[in-house]
C-alpha cells in the first residue's frame, strides 16, 4: 500500500500538488462565500 | 525552446482558471440558501472536479495552439498529474457530502431514483478504472489501442453523466441561463475529443505517407523511412517526434509516437524503434510501399542555437539525439557536443558504427557506458550515477544545454543528478515516452 501511495505521489510531485492546494484553497473560500 | 518561471506561473494561473469556470457559473448571479460549510465545500469539489477533468480533453489531444509553448511531452505528463489531482477532487465531493449529511446517501439508493443511482454508480467505477488502467497498464496486460479506446470512452462518459447530474440537481445552476453555460462548457470539451479522434484522422486521410525503407539496426531496432504521397513533408525540429499509424485508414487505433532520427533537411522522414514485443514488433514484416499517416512534429525537445550540447541517452533513447546530430553533420555545424550513451552491451549499441563517423567528423565526444562490457573494456561500465556524469560534465557546464531520454530510471537519475551537480533546471531538457 505504502509503494502505490509512493507512486502516486511521485506522478503528482510537480506542478499537480501545487494546483490542487490552489484549487483547495479557492474551494475553500468559495464555500464560506468570502467570494 | 528555453523554459522559463514565467511560462510556467502563466500555464499554472490559466490553468486555475479554466478549472475554475463551471465553479464561476454556479457562484454566478443570485445564490441559493447557505447550507453547512461541509455541504458547499462537497459541492465546489464537483465542479472544480467536473472542470479538470473536462480539461483533461485539451491536454491529450495533441492541439497545436498549445502543443508548441510547451511542448507536448510535458503537456501529455501533465495530463497525467493533474488526472490524479482531479480523481481526488471528484472523490472527495460525494464522500464530503455524505460525511457532513449521510441523507447524500440516498444519491446512490437505487430504489430512490435508479437511473441517477447506475449512472452515479457507474462514474465511481468509470473513474477507478481510467486510474487503475493508467497507472498499471502493463500490470493489467492491457494492450495500448485497447487501453487508448477504452480511456477515451469512459471520459466521455464521465463528462457526460457529470454535466447531467449537475443539472438534474440544479441546486447552484438556476436560472435555465447557468445550465446552458454549463452545457456549453462540457459540451466543447466533449468536441475536442471528437475533433482529436475522428476530425482530425479524417482531415489527415488526404495525406498519406509510404514506407520506401525498412532497415535493421543493431540493438533489435528497425529504421522506418517515409516519404509523403503527392505533397511536401513537414517542417519539423530535431529532437521532435510525431505519432504514426501504419494503416491503410488514418481511423486505426494502432497510432504511436515516434522520435523523428533524420535531419531537418531530408525530403524523407525516418523513424527507430526498439523491436518490444508489442506494435513494435510488425516492423520488421512491413514492406515498402505500406500506407503510413503521420501527426506532427511535437516535442520540444529541441536545441535553440549554437549551444552547446550534453546528450544523456539511454538505448533506443538515442533516437531524438540521433536526428540533432545528423542535421548539425550535415549543416556543418561544429557546436560543442558530449553525448554520454548508455546500453547493454557493445553489440547492442544502435547506431554505433555512425556516431563513431561523427566522432571524426564534428566536435563530438562519445562517452559508451556498458552494463555488460565486453572483456578488456576500458570504458565506463555500470549503470548511470552521478559521479560518472561528475566526471564527464565539462569545466563550463552552465553554458551547456542537457538533453535527456531513454529508459526511465536513466531519465530519473540523471535529472537529479544535474540537479545535485549544479545545472539549473531550465537547462535539462527530458523526453519521455513511457507514459502509460
Amino acid at each position: 500500500m505504502m509503494e502505490q501511495i509512493k507512486l502516486l505521489y511521485k506522478i503528482i510531485r510537480g506542478s499537480g500538488i501545487l494546483v490542487g492546494l490552489l484549487l483547495f484553497l479557492v474551494a475553500i473560500l468559495f464555500s464560506a462565500r468570502i467570494f | 525552446m528555453h523554459y522559463t518561471n514565467r511560462s510556467g506561473i502563466l500555464w499554472l494561473m490559466i490553468y486555475t482558471f479554466l478549472s475554475l469556470i463551471p465553479l464561476g457559473i454556479a457562484y454566478l448571479g443570485t445564490l441559493p440558501l447557505y447550507r453547512t460549510f461541509w455541504i458547499e465545500l462537497g459541492v465546489a469539489f464537483g465542479f472544480i472536479g467536473l472542470g479538470m477533468l473536462g480539461l483533461q480533453f485539451l491536454f491529450s489531444g495533441r492541439f497545436s495552439w498549445i502543443a508548441p509553448t510547451y511542448g507536448m511531452d510535458n503537456i501529455i505528463q501533465y495530463h497525467r498529474e493533474v488526472g490524479i489531482v482531479a480523481f481526488l477532487f471528484v472523490l472527495a465531493h460525494p464522500v464530503t457530502l455524505i460525511l457532513s449529511d449521510p441523507q447524500f446517501l440516498s444519491y446512490f439508493d437505487i430504489q430512490v431514483n435508479a437511473p441517477r443511482a447506475i449512472a452515479l454508480s457507474f462514474v465511481s467505477i468509470a473513474l477507478l478504472g481510467i486510474m487503475a488502467t493508467s497507472l498499471w497498464r502493463k500490470v493489467f496486460k492491457l494492450n495500448y489501442e485497447l487501453w487508448r479506446l477504452f480511456h477515451g470512452l469512459l471520459g466521455v462518459a464521465i463528462i457526460f453523466i457529470g454535466a447531467i447530474h449537475s443539472i438534474q440537481v440544479s441546486h447552484y445552476l438556476d436560472p435555465a441561463g447557468k445550465k446552458v453555460a454549463l452545457v456549453g462548457l462540457m459540451g466543447f470539451y466533449l468536441y475536442l475529443i471528437i475533433h482529436t479522434r475522428l476530425v482530425r484522422p479524417w482531415l489527415n486521410r488526404k495525406f498519406p505517407h509510404k514506407i520506401i525503407k525498412v532497415q535493421k539496426e543493431r540493438g533489435d531496432a528497425f529504421s522506418l523511412t517515409i516519404e509523403p504521397v503527392g505533397f511536401r513533408r513537414m517542417e519539423f525540429s530535431a529532437g521532435q517526434f510525431a505519432w504514426i499509424t501504419i494503416h491503410p485508414s488514418p481511423f486505426s487505433l494502432q497510432q504511436h509516437p515516434f522520435s523523428i532520427v533524420s535531419t531537418e533537411k531530408d525530403k524523407t522522414m525516418t523513424f527507430t524503434a526498439k523491436i518490444m514485443g508489442d506494435f513494435t514488433s510488425e516492423w520488421e514484416n512491413l514492406k515498402p510501399g505500406a500506407k503510413v499517416f503521420v501527426e506532427g512534429p511535437y516535442g520540444s525537445f529541441v536545441s535553440a542555437m549554437d549551444h552547446p550540447i550534453f546528450l544523456i541517452m539511454g538505448g533506443i533513447g538515442i533516437t531524438p539525439g540521433m536526428s540533432m546530430l545528423r542535421t548539425w553533420r550535415d549543416s556543418h555545424d561544429q557546436r560543442r557536443t558530449i553525448l554520454l550513451y548508455a546500453n547493454l552491451n557493445w553489440e547492442e549499441i544502435t547506431f554505433r558504427d555512425e556516431l563513431e563517423e561523427m566522432e571524426n567528423e564534428m566536435n563530438l565526444k562519445v562517452i559508451h557506458l556498458l552494463e555488460e562490457p565486453p572483456e578488456g573494456w576500458v570504458g565506463e561500465t555500470g549503470l548511470i550515477e552521478e559521479k560518472i556524469l561528475a566526471k564527464y560534465l565539462p569545466h563550463d557546464k552552465e553554458n551547456f544545454m542537457y538533453f535527456i531520454c531513454g529508459p526511465k530510471p536513466l531519465m530519473d537519475i540523471s535529472e537529479i543528478s544535474l540537479r545535485n551537480l549544479g545545472i539549473e533546471w531550465k537547462k535539462i531538457y527530458t523526453e519521455r515516452f513511457e507514459i502509460v
